[in-house]
């Protein structure tokens, strides 16, 4: 149960973190556009 | 203090600034994929490599395909890493018959050398087999120091290059930052770290017998007490010099053993802490040069080093002027420096090294993003450990992690170039770009994450008695220090430890593995974006409203931003912390 939580939450943590990059890119985008 | 004491910092630092220059023009050649010595040997290697992994090197990045790259990249590594330490148990080059590692402790280790913290809440020699060291924590070891030089070359791509939409290849600079730079700069410096006596084998630990038994008492997880006699004690061993090396060259910081660079058997002469030191800095130093090259800018470069030996020079000077004080709650003991002893606070520190080598090498590593320790930061007098938290503080920044200290540094730049454009009323320009609101935004959301989860762990932390509280070893101020410290390291992906508090528990396990991916992934991020915000910009000749990046008074306003933003964010937890102690032993109170 451990095993499938740290892996679930590491797995969590770099789905948010990839999330984030395109957040940061479209904001980019958005900034340009403005 | 002594003149020797002097004469040893100021030695250590004239051997980084003669080695900077040759090595950064070096790291510039290889990262601009020019022709170097080194090429007959690692260019075929490189080729096979990336035939074997099916990677372009032709192929360049955008910022955003860079980062989920490396993000990818990291996962990947992570869970390896985290698979092995649980299966050790059942895995080859385990003599001692180690456990399987507890599954939030392999959780946290995992995180804390996926992103080159080296956060270690285990003992070493007593919880990870050979196999685990050398293939998953020794692997780290070099790819995510190499992963950190292939950011800073990015964002200086981004500073250098006009009108592009790409930084590079994540791949193929990570792949030339290990062989060409970390792979033969560890394989020298592991012969000379085994020639001052640093072991290398994988024999089972030898057992010494005790000339006098010892008598000790332990309390098992039953709650009772058992005496035993001790005729024997085991003495650790392994692959030590191999792992020393890329510890240090590296930035790492994670010990073969628990006890770090204070064990004799990772840093045993005077001179192997020498190297050590050196080696540390020697790689964040030399891409100071490496940055003046890439942007054909070298006096900027240059005015960085500056920048960050000050700020070096400012932290050495405090850390050995307090430890070198002696204890006033210590009226009766004779704590001067004399032929006989080293004088001052030695509490914590090793006779072999002293006053002054301790209190550089806590400096040292606590500029840049290593974390190995010679001594123990917690025994330090409370201005003296107050300077390694400030280093950490400040973001590691001076000299920093292997590419982790230029892009934190660069952020600076950008911030202060804003700041000083501001001040003449004229759009701030970066060696001919033009700093933009998103720019400003996105080193402000690099700025703010790292405060964020140090001081809101913190907060948490020190809010649950259950949790957070019932781990430490000190009240008061001094206990403050030693949970701040902890969230401060982890977040800054230094890995050191102040000491005095447990942290194999089950709250600070996974608290501080959130604080390690944070500090390191959600700062990468938006630090990418500006170089590839960078790059894309047109050049902007200079006119009368640039402000020169290469002088004297950009170094200053460059020293300035750096210790305004990391002083008035943390100054209040550091007025409860290591300033109170200070204060109130000189009051006559200890915690």
């Amino acid at each position: 149960m451990w095993d499938l939580g740290c892996i679930g939450a590491s797995v969590l943590f770099f789905l948010i973190a990839i999330s984030y990059t395109i957040g940061c890119d479209r904001l980019g985008i958005k900034e340009k556009q403005g | 203090m002594t003149a020797n004491g002097w004469f040893q910092i100021f030695f250590f630092f004239a051997l980084v600034l003669v080695c900077a220059k040759p090595l950064g023009l070096y790291m510039a050649r290889v990262f601009e994929h020019q022709r170097t010595r080194a090429d007959v040997i690692f260019r075929p290697i490189e080729r096979l490599i990336y035939r074997m992994t099916g990677v372009d090197e032709t192929h360049e990045m955008a910022w955003t395909e860079y980062a989920v790259v490396m993000l990818l990249f990291s996962l990947v590594t992570m869970l390896a890493t985290y698979a092995i330490e649980r299966l050790q148990h059942l895995l080859p080059l385990n003599p001692q018959h180690l456990a399987a590692v507890a599954p939030d402790l392999a959780l946290n280790t995992a995180a804390s050398f996926t992103t080159n913290t080296n956060w270690q809440s285990y003992v070493p020699e007593t919880t990870m087999s050979y196999l685990t060291q050398m293939l998953t924590l020794a692997y780290h070891n070099f790819f995510s120091a190499a992963a950190g030089m292939a950011l800073a070359v990015a964002l200086i791509r981004g500073i250098a290059r006009r009108e592009s939409k790409t930084l590079g290849n994540f791949w193929v600079d990570t792949t030339r930052a290990s062989l060409w730079v970390l792979l033969p700069g560890c394989l020298i410096y592991s012969l000379l770290l085994i020639s001052q006596g640093v072991v290398q084998n994988l024999r089972p630990y030898d057992q010494a017998k005790l000339v006098q038994s010892q008598t000790t008492t332990a309390t098992g997880a039953d709650g009772k007490t058992v005496t035993q006699t001790l005729t024997t004690q085991s003495i650790a061993q392994g692959p030590v010099a191999s792992q020393e090396a890329i510890k240090m060259l590296g930035t790492n910081g994670g010990g073969f053993f628990n006890a770090n660079s204070a064990h004799p058997f990772e840093n045993p002469t005077p001179l192997s802490n020498l190297m050590q030191m050196f080696s540390i800095f020697v790689i964040p130093a030399g891409l100071t040069v490496t940055l003046g090259r890439m942007t054909r800018a070298p006096k900027h470069g240059w005015a960085v080093f500056a920048a960050m030996a000050t700020l070096f020079l400012v932290g050495v000077f405090v850390a050995y002027y307090a430890e070198a004080q002696s204890n006033p709650l210590l009226h009766s003991v004779d704590q001067r420096a004399s032929l006989t002893q080293a004088g001052g606070n030695m509490e914590g520190k090793e006779v072999r090294f002293g006053v002054a080598n301790s209190a550089l090498f806590a400096t040292v590593t606590t500029d840049a993003s290593c974390g190995a320790v010679n001594s123990t930061h917690d025994s330090f007098m409370p201005l003296g450990g107050l300077v390694p938290m400030v280093n950490i503080m400040l973001g590691e920044v001076i000299f920093g992690g292997v590419g982790a200290g230029l892009y934190g540094m660069l952020i600076f730049v950008v911030l202060a170039v804003f700041i000083a454009g501001l001040m003449v009323g004229r759009t701030p320009e970066y060696l001919g770009k033009k700093i933009e609101s998103y720019d400003v935004k996105m080193a402000m959301l690099y700025v703010l994450i790292f405060p964020l989860s140090i001081l809101g762990f913190s907060a948490v932390a020190l809010m649950m008695p259950n949790l957070g509280l019932s781990s430490l070893a000190n009240a008061g101020p001094h206990g403050l220090s030693e949970i701040l410290y902890a969230y401060t390291s982890a977040t800054g992906n230094n890995g050191s430890a102040f000491a005095g508090l447990n942290a194999n528990t089950h709250w600070y396990n996974l608290s501080l593995t959130a604080a390690m991916l944070i500090g390191r992934f959600l700062m990468i991020v938006p630090m990418l974006a500006i170089a590839g915000s960078l790059a894309k910009k047109k050049l902007v000749p200079p006119s009368l409203g640039t402000f020169p990046v290469h002088t004297p008074l950009f170094t200053v306003l460059l020293v300035g931003v750096v210790v305004i933003v990391g002083a008035l964010t943390f100054f209040p937890a550091l007025s409860l912390g290591p300033i109170l102690e200070h204060l109130m032993m000189h009051a006559g109170k200890s915690f």
